[in-house]
């Protein structure tokens, strides 16, 4: 048995061995390379899990004996200690039988010296007393010696069990070691397994994080309205034509905006609509507390729930009513019940100030200190624009479990097909419940995809997963290569498919999707054309898709800004969105089932926009401190397209100190003069002097005046830019896009800063110089709002796919 | 005379001046002063090439007239006292 065990140790050994061989064996990957890396983790993840299954139920295999040789151990241990109890009490006894045997041996020695039979003779009696008297005499020696011949073997046995047991002692300790060892290490190389494959696909998870984290999508609905383009209602001009689609957006976890709108529309309190929403939550009252609120200062809760803005004001009051109760929840759970300050923009909430008013403002006030709660603890309360039918867990989108997100169909119905989930999603109504994301200009500005571009889509997904060293090769090929290799085209992809001996796709003639109605995910995507029918893995189907569309086209958006801490709904992660494909074929696309609410309105360009709403004027004062659209105002880096929005400097001020210098300066000559007149008697050496003095005020001056002159910060349509000179001759330039901003506040003080309004403008960023700081510049409210506008923009250009 | 009288006349007729000691202070002075003017336009040229405005050339005019009146003061030092 103990042989078998090794040996089953032995092989379960070279299996580990052979399994992490396989998975230490990776392509050459570029950091860069996402999705390269991505499948390389999935292969390995795919060749962990089976070697991971068998190393578990050889585990179990070799627990079993093991546990079948502890038993024997212990019935052997169970056997020594009676073994050693047993040796103690015959010790006892032989220690009495020792001193027996000693009086035995001298009585056996006295009596077979004393009495000899001779003298026996001599004193009997008679011949019959003489007889009985040997026969007794002779019976108590032969007792004596048979008793020492019995005390002497048991002697023996004894010094045999003592060895014995010692020895039986020792082998016990080393196979029970043994034993222990061996389990130890079994339960080590399980767990590292199991690690490992937490690992990677926490890896996965980071790395599509990283690829996605540039595509923005609103999270709530204080991001401002709703813009997603449904391109069924769009002609492309081509046939056949196929547009992928996406249920809802981003995370779906937490509250459903539209779908707390859809229920209130169908009478639901604001309780039922928390209740559907939270698991196992209940409403309770907390007191007013005060609140931290970046830019705000201190303020009472209910205040501040007055001035969010999360919600339109034209939806049903039991809606407005459910939001408040989660805005409020958010918030203390957020600040920790006040011990924290709360951002005003949707990386936690949108709060505007004052008082918004109308149906919220009543919300607020009927639901006063009311928070959802779960086992004691004020929820927070996530919440999001639009789930598309189906809510997640928060551990489903990778965020930390909490048990108050629940998996859940937001329907009034069973759902069977795409037209029940369309019809009875309470978040229907919502702009983007249903939508495909990207466009081409060429293409009525939509999202339609030729039949050969999908199989181009298909060519190279099967490419990338019969060789993933070429995925480098494989991302879109109207856009640089991110890798700086060369981008395979359609045609190249065929060729090399070929090579490998796989029938490419030349066009594409259905595409189908299979789905988990219960969960409200892609399960398989199945591709039927020219080179038969192929079935992928929705999320796989979904990675190549967004890899390889051309232009902007993403039909599964997936994003996660990784540089932001996880709260609420603007952190997402990777998740399984499911996608409808609507394919048109030889007529032009089917008006949608569902009306879509809103239309979308024509936006201006962004600077036009921030212009008009801002009712800015252009700046011509080259000396201003606050320039807006500054005219003939380019810095170095600036792209061709990209406009100054703004360029701020130190507030002029601020250049009182060495303006003063200055003057003292100046006058400084005359006054020494004046007090010393006979200082220095040479006339020629006084004007000398007197000249230096100058000609160093002045170098003084003018290097001040450039120093504040080109210190300066821009603000373009696109970017932040930061341009410094901290010491003659050094510059440094720092950039940062303008959806990297997560958070702007301004921070002003003192008696100077309040009187000419000038103060710091913080802007926190997502990119790799995490702050840009605006020195006292003049306005700093006027430049966040410049800011908060243009992060506003920038994301809804985002959505609507017009992002340079 | 030879140039060894020559040198002993020039020996015994000199006399230390002050003025000199401050010419010579000054003059060094006004080496790095010099310098400093001409880093001043590499400065303003860089500052205008990462800053380009309409306020860029009169600022390079009055960089180049600093470093005009540095060499002007040099040359006055030079002829005075």
């Amino acid at each position: 048995m103990k042989k078998a065990a090794v040996f089953l140790f032995l092989c379960f050994l070279v299996s580990l061995f052979l399994c992490f061989s396989v998975l230490t064996v990776r392509a050459d990957c570029p950091e860069t390379d996402y999705d390269c890396q991505i499948a390389e983790i999935q292969k390995v993840i795919d060749a962990l899990k089976p070697a991971h299954e068998r190393n578990k139920a050889e585990l179990a295999e070799l627990k079993t004996q093991l546990a079948s040789l502890q038993k024997k151990l212990d019935s052997i241990a169970v056997k020594l200690k009676e073994l050693e109890k047993s040796i103690f009490e015959r010790e006892v006894d032989l220690a009495f039988q020792n001193e027996l045997l000693a009086v035995k041996v001298r009585s056996y020695y006295i009596k077979s010296q004393r009495y000899s039979p001779l003298l026996l003779f001599l004193s009997s009696s008679s011949a019959q007393e003489l007889t009985r008297e040997l026969i007794f005499r002779q019976q108590a020696v032969n007792q004596d010696r048979l008793m020492i011949i019995q005390i002497a073997s048991d002697l023996k046995e004894l010094e045999e069990d003592k060895v014995t047991y010692e020895k039986s002692q020792v082998s016990l300790a080393q196979a029970q070691k043994q034993v222990d060892e061996r389990a130890t290490f079994l339960e080590g190389e399980v767990e590292k397994v199991e690690s490992a494959i937490v690992s990677l696909t926490t890896k996965q998870q980071q790395l599509l994080a990283q690829k996605l984290a540039s595509l923005n999508l609103p999270a709530t609905l204080g991001a401002g309205p709703l813009v997603c383009v449904d391109d069924r209602e769009r002609d492309p001009g081509f046939r056949p034509a196929f547009a992928f689609y996406t249920y809802g957006i981003p995370h779906r976890v937490g509250m459903n905006q539209y779908g707390a709108y859809g229920r209130a529309k169908a009478g639901q309190s604001y309780r039922d609509i928390l209740n559907a929403y939270y698991e196992g939550i209940t409403i309770e009252k907390k007191p007013n507390i005060n609140i931290k609120v970046q830019g705000y200062g201190e303020m009472p809760l209910e205040q501040y729930l007055l001035g969010i803005y999360e919600m339109p004001e034209s939806w049903p009051i039991e809606a407005q009513k459910a939001q408040a109760v989660a805005a409020r929840s958010y918030a203390l759970a957020y600040t920790d019940n006040g011990a924290k300050e709360i951002c005003t923009t949707q990386y936690c909430q949108v709060y505007k100030g004052g008082n918004k008013g109308g149906n919220w403002e009543a919300a607020v006030k009927a639901t006063e200190g009311e928070v959802a709660v779960h086992s004691g603890q004020v929820i927070t309360a996530w919440y999001a624009s639009t789930a598309g039918g189906y809510t997640f867990l928060s551990s489903d989108v990778g965020w930390s479990h909490r048990p108050w997100t629940k998996r859940m169909r937001d329907t009034s119905g069973d759902v069977g097909n795409f037209a029940d989930l369309q019809g009875k999603a309470y978040d229907n109504d919502s702009p983007c419940f249903y939508a495909a994301q990207g466009w081409r200009k060429e293409y009525n500005k939509s999202a339609w995809l030729k039949s050969e571009e999908v199989a181009d889509i298909v060519n190279v997904l099967l490419l990338a997963k019969e060789d993933p060293s070429t995925q480098k090769h494989l991302p879109q090929v109207d856009k640089p290569n991110p890798d700086g290799v060369d981008t395979w085209d359609a045609g190249r992809v065929r060729q090399e498919l070929s090579s490998r001996g796989i029938t490419p796709f030349n066009g594409v003639s259905d595409v189908s999707v299979g789905w988990d109605k219960g969960l409200g995910r892609t399960t398989a995507v199945t591709v039927s054309g020219d080179a038969g029918t192929k079935t992928f893995e929705g999320p796989e189907f979904k990675n190549f898709f967004n890899l390889r569309a051309p232009a902007n086209s993403r039909c599964l958006i997936l994003r996660k800004s990784d540089k932001i801490k996880p709260v609420k709904s603007k952190v997402l992660k990777f998740i399984n969105p499911m996608p409808d494909i609507y394919v048109a074929k030889d007529k032009k696309p089917t008006k949608p089932k569902v009306a879509r609410p809103k239309a979308i309105k024509p936006k201006a360009t962004k600077t036009e926009t921030v212009a008009e709403k801002m009712k800015l004027r252009r700046t011509t004062n080259p000396l201003t401190a606050l320039a807006i659209r500054p005219k003939k105002v380019f810095f170095e880096t600036q792209e061709k397209e990209e406009k100054i929005i703004l360029l701020a400097r130190r507030h002029q001020v601020t250049n009182l100190r060495w303006v003063l210098i200055t003057i003292v300066m100046f006058f400084l000559p005359w006054f020494v003069t004046g007090m010393f007149p006979q200082l220095v008697s040479s006339l020629s050496f006084r004007a000398v002097v007197i000249l230096t003095w100058y000609l160093a005020t002045f170098s003084y001056a003018f290097e001040k005046f450039l120093k504040w002159f080109f210190n300066v910060n821009i603000i373009t349509d696109e970017r932040v830019v930061d341009i410094d000179f901290p010491f003659i001759l050094y510059r440094d330039i720092s950039t940062t896009k303008i959806d990297n901003i997560q958070d702007v506040s301004a921070k002003t003080g003192g008696f100077a800063r309040a009187l000419f309004d000038y103060g710091d403008v913080h802007i926190q960023t997502a990119g790799e110089q995490r702050e840009f700081i605006f020195e006292a510049v003049p306005q700093p409210d006027e430049v966040i709002r410049i800011l908060n506008q243009l992060v506003l923009e920038e994301e809804q250009e985002k959505l609507e796919g017009r992002v340079r | 005379m030879s140039p060894f009288e020559k040198l002993v006349q020039f020996s015994t007729n000199f006399t230390f001046s002050f003025n000199w000691v401050l010419k010579a202070l000054f003059l060094l002075a006004m080496l790095f002063y010099v310098a400093f003017g001409v880093v001043v336009i590499r400065q303003v040229s860089l500052m205008s090439k990462t800053l380009e405005g309409t306020f860029d050339l009169p600022i390079k005019i009055i960089a180049w007239v600093h470093l005009g009146m540095i060499l002007g003061l040099l040359v006055i030092i030079l002829l005075a006292f």
